[in-house]
């Protein structure tokens, strides 16, 4: 039974979901769009909008529009009790492993912009302590930190946009051939993979209120895949596709250069720092829906009333467990950028694939064969 | 309990916020300003194998000096760590560099290195001025400007808001060099040449302090400087880039100088394709709009067929100046303009469909330009100035 008073509203859900697909939107989407479609880059973002619908769609029809149900509850009916506390608790570490990125990425951003030269480890230690508190906390409370971020992040972006068009080139954006056709769906998976994190949040609809509509639900994809859009005709038409796929982080490198009517300029360092309330909100969720999980998984009741931050109690050992694995998950992963390549290429995307993705409908067919849902 | 190990926690806490200069906080890169000395300007010139970096901290404020160094090291960043070593105990700070100045030498061998350096640096932003200083060393020019009243980030700073107002250049930024030479293959680069400011050519002889002219651009092709783009056709490359805005003199038929202002114009290219999908030529059409801001003899600039025949002469100059200009894209086989953009952008399927692929055509493609121009008066000067006494009103005021 979920406490009565931990409860958020549709709306706060998806500002939790907008927030949690920021960074991961920054850091793959102009490099690997531009990479793989060149200038067309941008019809990579609109083709991708497609899969995201019926994705984001299959899970709302999956929970219902109701609340009162997440994916966790929906595994264990298809899959049956002990089949679904073993996908549950599989899911659990995957969360943790994921967190675990989050906080390496994370401190790769800060090494790679403002402090060059820095070991990661600082940055991984603080952020999960950061973390820790959120994910011990009530979910509303972190879905109301979402609420508050969003608008800041969104208002910083807008200001990037806007003062980078004067530099932004559309020349050569608009033609796609039939030779490039292909290259602009391979880039949809570059937009696709990042947003489709946002899927994970289908464990916390058991605790939302009031009805998910799903016009909230459109609107919020359609929002998401705008910033999507921007960021990638913007760093596109600022540097060219080669320099952007060229660049780690093309959307800080684009902030380096931005000035504000030749009064205010460099305001890398400030921009990179307010990509930490994207972290904090992902990787707070992250650690806090693994919990659950556990939890669900052991069979164990998170009481009704609401608990204290300090009690660890009914389960809630297992959130500083989880804070403690993803560090040390976080700080073994990757010694250096480089290294962290491999994960951000290759492992990431294909276990993010997995789990999103082909895990999800693969439930769904068993829990209609077993007429379970 | 709970509130002692809280305590005990915030007691451990405190060495961490003993301030931002001592080791121990977690401000690991802070440094406090009065340390700082901002670098406004860098110059890199060749100095046998050696890359030598000179920095100018730009215009002296009150009470402060300004720093001028130079040193010779195998690579930027070496020499860049070999300054800080000279720099009297201040920090050498890039994050607000402004110019980077190349000399011709150095812009000879390859600028990629050092653009690759600027993409790497943390500091040093990607919107970063580029220039090329015309047959001489960029340290020639930054350290004889830096002797005086002007130095070369105040030289420099003027010279860019002159230049954007005046439209018969274009100064290029890192971020937009790399991307057009890894599309293109090829780039303009703003040159400049050093000047007295008396207005007399630079010698090594000069003794009077110099300042940076614009002087047309640097070709750059591969990353190197192969050729130059005279003032003349600059303004057509302007033209081309940001349909560049300028005045433009020419001579009538009786040795007369006429200087125009051009307020507008546009400039777009029309492929010619071949039976077999090959490029037949590119008419280069430019629409040209100017006023008439000066006369060195009389004229009824109230007179249409005047003014018509004032339109053809600039069409004639315009035509020949976009001809040479366009030619040097085949003499350089570099396609410093991106006139394969705007050919691809006019249609991309035939474009991409060519037989021989844009890089290959260059040198021998067919460019035919056509010039329309249109010239007004100023409105509110009827006829220029008679002096002859014979005028409506000469008499009268006798």
């Amino acid at each position: 039974m979920i406490p009565a008073n931990d409860k958020i509203s549709a709306k706060q859900l998806f500002a939790a979901a907008f927030m949690c697909q920021l960074s991961p939107l920054i850091r793959r989407v102009p490099a690997k769009t531009a990479e793989a479609a060149g200038g067309s880059a941008w019809l990579s973002v609109l083709l991708a909008a497609a899969p995201l619908a019926l994705m984001f769609f299959f899970a709302y029809l999956l929970v219902g529009s109701k609340g009162g149900r997440g994916l966790g509850s929906v595994l264990k009916d298809a899959l049956g009790s002990v089949l679904g506390r073993i996908v549950l608790a599989v899911y659990a570490f995957w969360f943790v492993f994921l967190a675990a990125f989050i906080l390496r990425s994370g401190a790769d951003r800060f090494i790679g912009t403002i402090y060059p030269g820095s070991g990661p480890s600082l940055f991984v230690v603080v952020m999960v302590l950061a973390c820790l508190p959120a994910a011990m906390g009530q979910l509303k409370a972190l879905a109301r930190s979402a609420m508050l971020f969003r608008p800041v992040l969104l208002a910083v972006m807008l200001v990037v946009f806007a003062f980078s068009l004067p530099d932004v080139r559309l020349a050569g954006m608009w033609q796609v051939t039939p030779s490039n056709e292909l290259d602009v769906l391979y880039g949809s998976f570059s937009v696709f993979g990042p947003m489709s994190i946002c899927v994970y949040l289908a464990f916390v609809t058991d605790q939302t209120e009031g009805e998910i509509k799903l016009s909230g639900l459109t609107g919020w994809l359609l929002a998401a895949l705008a910033v999507a859009e921007l960021l990638c005709v913007t760093t596109i038409g600022v540097f060219g596709a080669e320099m952007t796929a060229r660049l780690r982080n093309p959307f800080f490198a684009l902030v380096r250069d931005v000035t504000i009517f030749n009064a205010v300029e460099r305001i890398d360092a400030i921009v990179v720092a307010m990509w930490v309330f994207s972290d904090f909100v992902l990787i707070s969720l992250l650690l806090y829906t693994a919990s659950k999980n556990l939890r669900m998984s052991f069979g164990i009741e998170p009481g009704e009333e609401k608990p204290k931050m300090t009690e660890l109690g009914r389960g809630r050992w297992l959130t500083p467990v989880c804070a403690a694995l993803a560090l040390a998950a976080g700080l073994a992963m990757a010694k250096d950028a480089v290294s962290l390549e491999k994960f951000t290429e290759v492992i990431m995307p294909l276990l993010n694939f997995l789990f999103a993705v082909v895990l999800p409908p693969v439930v769904f067919v068993i829990g209609r064969l077993r007429r379970k849902i | 309990m709970k509130k002692l190990i809280l305590i005990l926690i915030i007691i451990c806490m405190l060495p961490s916020l003993a301030g931002c200069e001592h080791a121990g906080t977690i401000y690991s890169n802070y440094r406090e300003v009065e340390q700082l000395q901002l670098i406004r300007a860098v110059g890199v010139d060749l100095d046998g194998e050696d890359v030598r970096m000179t920095i100018s901290s730009g215009e002296r404020n009150e009470g402060g000096e300004s720093m001028l160094l130079s040193r010779n090291a195998e690579s930027l960043a070496t020499a860049a760590n070999s300054l800080q070593d000279y720099a009297a105990g201040q920090e050498l700070f890039y994050a607000h560099t402004q110019y980077f100045l190349f000399g011709q030498a150095a812009a000879e061998q390859g600028i990629e290195r050092y653009l690759d350096y600027i993409e790497r640096s943390t500091t040093l932003p990607m919107g970063i001025s580029l220039f090329v200083v015309r047959g001489e060393k960029a340290e020639t020019l930054m350290t004889r400007s830096g002797d005086g009243q002007y130095d070369t980030g105040q030289s420099l700073t003027a010279l860019k808001d002159v230049v954007n107002r005046r439209g018969d250049n274009h100064i290029f930024t890192c971020a937009d060099t790399a991307r057009a030479l890894s599309e293109n293959g090829a780039a303009l680069i703003c040159a400049l040449r050093p000047a007295t400011l008396e207005g007399s050519a630079f010698t090594s002889d000069t003794k009077a302090e110099v300042t940076a002219v614009p002087d047309g651009f640097g070709i750059l092709r591969a990353g190197r400087l192969v050729g130059f783009v005279e003032p003349d056709e600059a303004l057509c490359a302007a033209m081309l880039i940001d349909s560049g805005m300028s005045s433009i003199v020419l001579s009538d038929a009786d040795g007369g100088l006429i200087t125009l202002s051009l307020e507008g114009t546009d400039v777009w290219l029309e492929p010619t394709w071949n039976g077999d999908g090959s490029l037949g030529y590119v008419d280069v059409n430019v629409s040209a709009r100017a006023k008439l801001i000066e006369v060195s003899q009389y004229h009824d600039t109230a007179d249409h067929e005047l003014l018509d025949l004032f339109g053809r002469l600039l069409s004639q100059e315009l035509e020949r100046r976009f001809t040479n200009l366009l030619s040097m894209e085949n003499q350089f086989r570099a396609d410093f303009l991106g006139l394969g953009d705007m050919l691809r952008d006019r249609d991309a399927q035939r474009f991409d469909a060519m037989p021989q692929s844009w890089n290959e055509l260059l040198g021998n493609v067919d460019f035919h330009v056509n010039v329309s121009a249109k010239v007004g008066r100023t409105s509110d000067l009827k006829s220029s100035v008679s002096v002859d006494g014979e005028g409506e009103f000469g008499d009268s005021g006798q």
